[in-house]
């Protein structure tokens, strides 16, 4: 069972079908799992944040080692955004911290760095369990099919295995992980 | 010259002859070392067009070049080289080769036609223009 992880727009359901997706999880919640991605600076954003919204699947895009500290601690942020803005606040001990809690890394390709992407691969393989690799896309024209990532994945240096695991089976332990399913 | 090197004169000789002999009955097994990875063999990525507007053969392989270039820049794009060979209802063939079908795949998303909407989605690769055609529905 193949899982888009981020779809900004649910009309584009049909064509995510088409393409070779099984379910998905929107950002306006009107077809399929609801998640909501914030922007924290600190780690009181967050906590205030996870008051007011109980339901949704939180995505946390920190960009202070204290937010990303406490989304990685905390068991109701379901994965960690990691883009070029925020690469820098991911030292070795918040590695570690992701590996000890198997929190889940996100990476957008909607707006993807290959710098990014290298080194979530690189992180892959040594801290981060499950990494997600997500479309996001508003349009259909925006959506990246199972196998392009997959093939993007390989062009950066993943071997064509472990691709293949991160694409498929990561979005179904988030899933599973988060008892929505 | 004393008769040690005498002796192995003779030896050598003999190894020689040999050796030879053996070549040309062929009871030494040599090895010929071949460049495993050719190159020059052929790749057909079959692929579905998404779109509701018309698209032109020759838009829809520069959208691929250029999403290719942009992926992988120049070197890429020559290497892969990536030539849209049929459009056939929906469905298209890109030929490539063993080396850079994996950018091509991996830069069909962003392939962008100008001011319409459309996605690739690739489908299979196979080795044989024929199988290609099989797969899109020609017999």
């Amino acid at each position: 069972m193949l899982i888009e992880t981020c779809v900004l727009n649910s009309k584009i359901f049909d064509v995510l079908k088409i393409v070779g997706y099984d379910y998905f999880l929107s950002e306006d919640g009107l077809i399929g799992q609801k998640r909501v991605t914030i922007v924290a600076k600190n780690s009181k954003s967050i906590a205030n944040f996870l008051k007011s919204n109980p339901k949704a699947l939180v995505f946390v895009k920190p960009l202070s080692i204290d937010a990303l500290k406490y989304a990685i601690i905390n068991n109701r942020v379901a994965a960690v955004v990691l883009s070029s803005d925020n690469l820098h606040i991911f030292k070795k001990t918040m590695l570690n911290l992701i590996r000890q809690y198997d929190k889940p890394v996100e990476v957008q390709l909607r707006d993807f760095n290959s710098f990014v992407l290298r080194k979530i691969i690189v992180w892959s393989y040594k801290w981060i369990a499950y990494p997600l690799f997500s479309s996001c896309a508003s349009n259909f024209d925006e959506i990246w099919p199972p196998l392009s990532k997959i093939n993007l994945l390989v062009i950066h240096g993943a071997d064509e295995e472990e691709a293949i695991k991160w694409i498929y089976f990561s979005p179904q332990k988030l899933i599973s992980k988060d008892e929505h399913f | 010259m004393s008769i040690f090197d005498l002796v192995i004169i003779v030896w050598l000789f003999a190894l020689t002859v040999v050796s030879l002999l053996s070549y040309r009955t062929k009871t030494i097994y040599i090895k010929k070392i071949k460049n495993k990875r050719d190159i020059k063999s052929k790749r057909y990525v079959v692929f579905d067009i998404i779109s509701q507007e018309n698209l032109e053969l020759e838009e829809i392989e520069e959208s691929i070049r250029n999403a290719v270039k942009e992926l992988g820049g120049k070197l890429w794009l020559e290497i892969a080289n990536p030539k849209v060979i049929m459009i056939y209802q929906n469905h298209g063939i890109i030929s490539t080769n063993r080396i850079g079908y994996k950018i091509i795949i991996a830069s069909l998303p962003l392939a962008k036609v100008q001011n319409k909407r459309v996605l690739f989605v690739p489908r299979r690769t196979t080795g044989s223009l024929k199988r290609a055609k099989k797969l899109i529905g020609i017999k």
